[in-house]
C-alpha cells in the first residue's frame, strides 16, 4: 500500500489541477456562453490572477506527470504508453492528461500575450476544460475494473471528483488570497469549499464502508485480504472535519467582515504577503492530508500476491 | 489446428503436493517469490451440532492455478504499451522487452497470474511452455503432476473430454475474462462458500 505513493501523488495532483482549472474556468466559460454575465473587461490584477491560476494548473500537471514515472520500473520505455488507446484506460488517461496540459499551456500563452482575438484563448481554454473532465473520467475508468469489485463501485469516481472539486476550490481560494488579497470578494469559494468538504464527509461515511474498508470481501477471490489500515478511514474523516472547522471559521470571519480581528489570520498576514490567513492554510493542509490518507486507503483495498 | 490452448485441472485428484509449482519454477528458473503456477489450499468450516453430537464439518481442497490464457485477456487489454499479446493458438505472452513495469495488468488479472519479477523489473507469467508445446511436448506442470490432475490441449477438445466447468470457489466469475480452463470440482467445492472457506496458505502463493 505505501509503495503506491507515486500513484497517490499523481492522482491527487492531477485531480487538483482539474479542480483548480474548473474553479477558474467555469466562470470564464459561462461568460462566453452568456455574454451578458461577462461584466466589465478584466483589469490588470484579474489578468495576473488568471495567469497565476493557469500556471498553478500547469505546475500541478507537470508535478503529477513527473511523479507518475516513479511507479514505472522501466521509465525510459514510457514513450510507448499511448500505443494502446483502443483498449487501455491507462493509455487514455495519459493521453487526456497530456492533451489537457498542452491545451492549458496554449491557453495560458494566448491569455498572457493578450492577443487581439481573445476568443481564441477562451476557445482553447474551454476545450482544455473538456480534456480535463475526460482526464478525470479516464482516471476513474482505469480503476473501475470489472475484475476488482472493491474498486468497481460508484465511490471510485465520486471520491475522485470530490478530491478535484474540494482541493480545486481550496487551492484557488488560497492562491487568490496570496496574489490579490483576501476579503469578501471571493467568499463564495470558501462557502463552496465548506459545502464540498461537508459533502465529502457524508459520502465517505456512507459509501466507504461498502467499498471494502469494513466488512467481508466483496466476493470470492484469489487475492489476499486487503492490507489497508482501517485507521486511515477514521483519520481521513477526522482530518476532513478539522479542515471543515477551519474553513468554516474563515468563511464566517469574512462573512462578518471582522477578518482583521482574526488573531490566527493576523499572525500570518505579514509573512505570506497579501493575506492568506492561517486558518485557510490550515484547512487546506488538513484536507490535503485527508485526501492522501483516503488515497492510501483506496490503494490498500487491493493486495497483490507475491512481491 | 489448435485455436485456443487450455489447461484442465482435476481438483478432486489434486493432493496439493506442489510438484507442478516446483516444476514450473525449475523450468523457468524463477527466483524466490515469483510463481507462475501456484497451489492454493482452500479450507473452511468447523464443528457442527447433529443431534446431541458435535461433528466436524470442514471443507478442504487444493487449486492449482496459472495463467488461464483467457479468451478475453484483460491483462493485455489493460496494458498501455501492448506488451501482452495473444498468439494464434491462444497462448498469452508478456513481451518483457516492451513492458514498462507499471503493474496495471496485475490489478486487472483476477487469477493473479501476473507476477512481478524483480530481476527483469517487469511482470511475468506462465507462457504455457510454448517452446516445448510447439515441439510436440508437454508443459512442465502437466508433466510433473504425479496424480495426473493437470492436462492441456485445445479448449474445445478438453470441454468434450472433461465438461464445461470453469469456476469453483474461490475463483472469480469466469465471464470477466473467459478463461481457457476446464475444472473437475472437488466434492467440497460446492459447500465452500457456505462454510466461509478461505485460502489457507497466502504466505506460499
Amino acid at each position: 500500500m505505501w509503495k503506491e505513493w507515486p500513484l497517490v501523488a499523481f492522482t491527487i495532483a492531477g485531480q487538483m489541477a482539474v479542480g483548480v482549472f474548473l474553479m477558474c474556468g467555469v466562470p470564464l466559460a459561462l461568460s462566453v456562453v452568456f455574454p451578458a454575465s461577462a461584466g466589465p473587461p478584466p483589469d490588470a490584477a484579474t489578468h495576473g490572477l488568471r495567469i497565476a491560476l493557469l500556471a498553478l494548473v500547469l505546475a500541478l500537471l507537470a508535478v503529477a506527470a513527473l511523479l507518475s514515472f516513479f511507479h514505472l520500473h522501466h521509465p525510459f520505455r514510457a514513450r510507448r504508453v499511448l500505443t494502446n488507446l483502443r483498449t487501455s484506460w491507462l493509455s487514455r488517461e495519459i493521453f487526456f492528461e497530456l492533451g489537457f496540459m498542452a491545451l492549458v499551456a496554449l491557453g495560458t500563452l494566448l491569455t498572457w500575450r493578450r492577443p487581439t482575438n481573445a476568443g481564441l484563448a477562451e476557445a482553447v481554454l474551454i476545450t482544455a476544460g473538456f480534456a480535463g473532465v475526460l482526464f478525470l473520467v479516464s482516471m476513474s475508468k482505469l480503476y473501475m475494473l470489472q475484475t476488482v469489485p472493491s474498486w468497481n463501485q460508484a465511490y471510485t469516481p465520486l471520491s475522485f471528483v470530490m478530491t478535484a472539486l474540494t482541493l480545486g476550490a481550496m487551492a484557488t481560494a488560497l492562491l487568490i488570497d496570496v496574489s490579490v488579497g483576501g476579503g469578501v470578494k471571493h467568499r463564495y469559494l470558501l462557502n463552496l469549499s465548506s459545502f464540498l468538504v461537508a459533502v465529502e464527509i457524508v459520502i465517505s461515511l456512507l459509501l466507504a464502508p461498502g467499498h471494502g474498508v469494513f466488512g467481508p470481501r466483496t466476493g470470492p477471490s484469489l487475492r489476499p485480504r486487503a492490507e489497508t489500515h482501517r485507521l486511515l478511514h477514521l483519520g481521513r474523516l477526522t482530518l476532513l472535519a478539522a479542515g471543515l472547522f477551519f474553513i468554516g471559521l474563515e468563511a464566517m470571519a469574512r462573512a462578518n467582515n471582522f477578518i482583521e480581528m482574526d488573531l490566527m489570520a493576523g499572525g500570518f498576514r505579514g509573512a505570506i504577503g497579501r493575506g492568506a490567513s492561517l486558518s485557510l492554510i490550515l484547512a487546506f493542509v488538513l484536507v490535503l492530508a485527508s485526501e492522501v490518507a483516503g488515497r492510501f486507503l483506496f490503494y490498500g483495498l487491493l493486495t497483490r500476491p507475491g512481491r | 489446428m489448435v485455436t485456443q490452448y487450455a489447461f484442465f485441472f482435476n481438483a478432486a485428484a489434486c493432493s496439493g503436493c506442489k510438484a507442478c509449482q516446483m516444476a514450473c519454477k525449475d523450468r523457468n528458473n524463477l527466483e524466490a517469490g515469483v510463481l507462475w503456477r501456484c497451489v492454493y489450499e482452500v479450507a473452511g468450516g468447523g464443528w457442527e451440532k447433529k443431534g446431541e453430537a458435535w461433528v466436524p464439518s470442514v471443507v478442504a481442497y487444493n487449486i492449482s492455478m496459472a495463467c488461464n490464457h483467457c479468451e478475453k485477456p484483460v491483462c493485455g487489454l489493460s496494458c498501455p504499451v501492448k506488451a501482452i499479446w495473444k498468439r494464434e493458438d491462444g497462448i498469452v505472452f508478456v513481451d518483457t522487452d516492451r513492458c514498462i513495469g507499471c503493474r496495471y495488468c496485475e490489478w486487472a488479472c483476477p487469477y493473479t497470474a501476473l507476477r512481478f519479477n524483480a530481476t527483469t523489473n517487469t511482470v511475468s507469467k506462465c507462457d504455457f511452455c510454448y517452446d516445448a508445446v510447439d515441439a510436440g511436448g508437454t508443459p512442465a506442470c502437466v508433466a510433473a503432476c504425479p496424480q495426473r490432475a493437470l492436462d492441456f490441449g485445445d479448449l474445445a477438445e478438453l470441454r468434450k473430454k472433461y465438461g464445461e466447468t470453469r469456476q469453483i470457489f474461490p475463483l472469480p466469475d469466469p465471464s470477466q475474462t473467459d478463461p481457457a480452463l476446464v475444472i473437475k470440482p472437488h466434492r467440497d467445492a460446492a459447500r465452500a462458500a457456505e462454510r466461509a472457506a478461505e485460502v489457507a496458505n497466502w504466505e506460499e502463493v
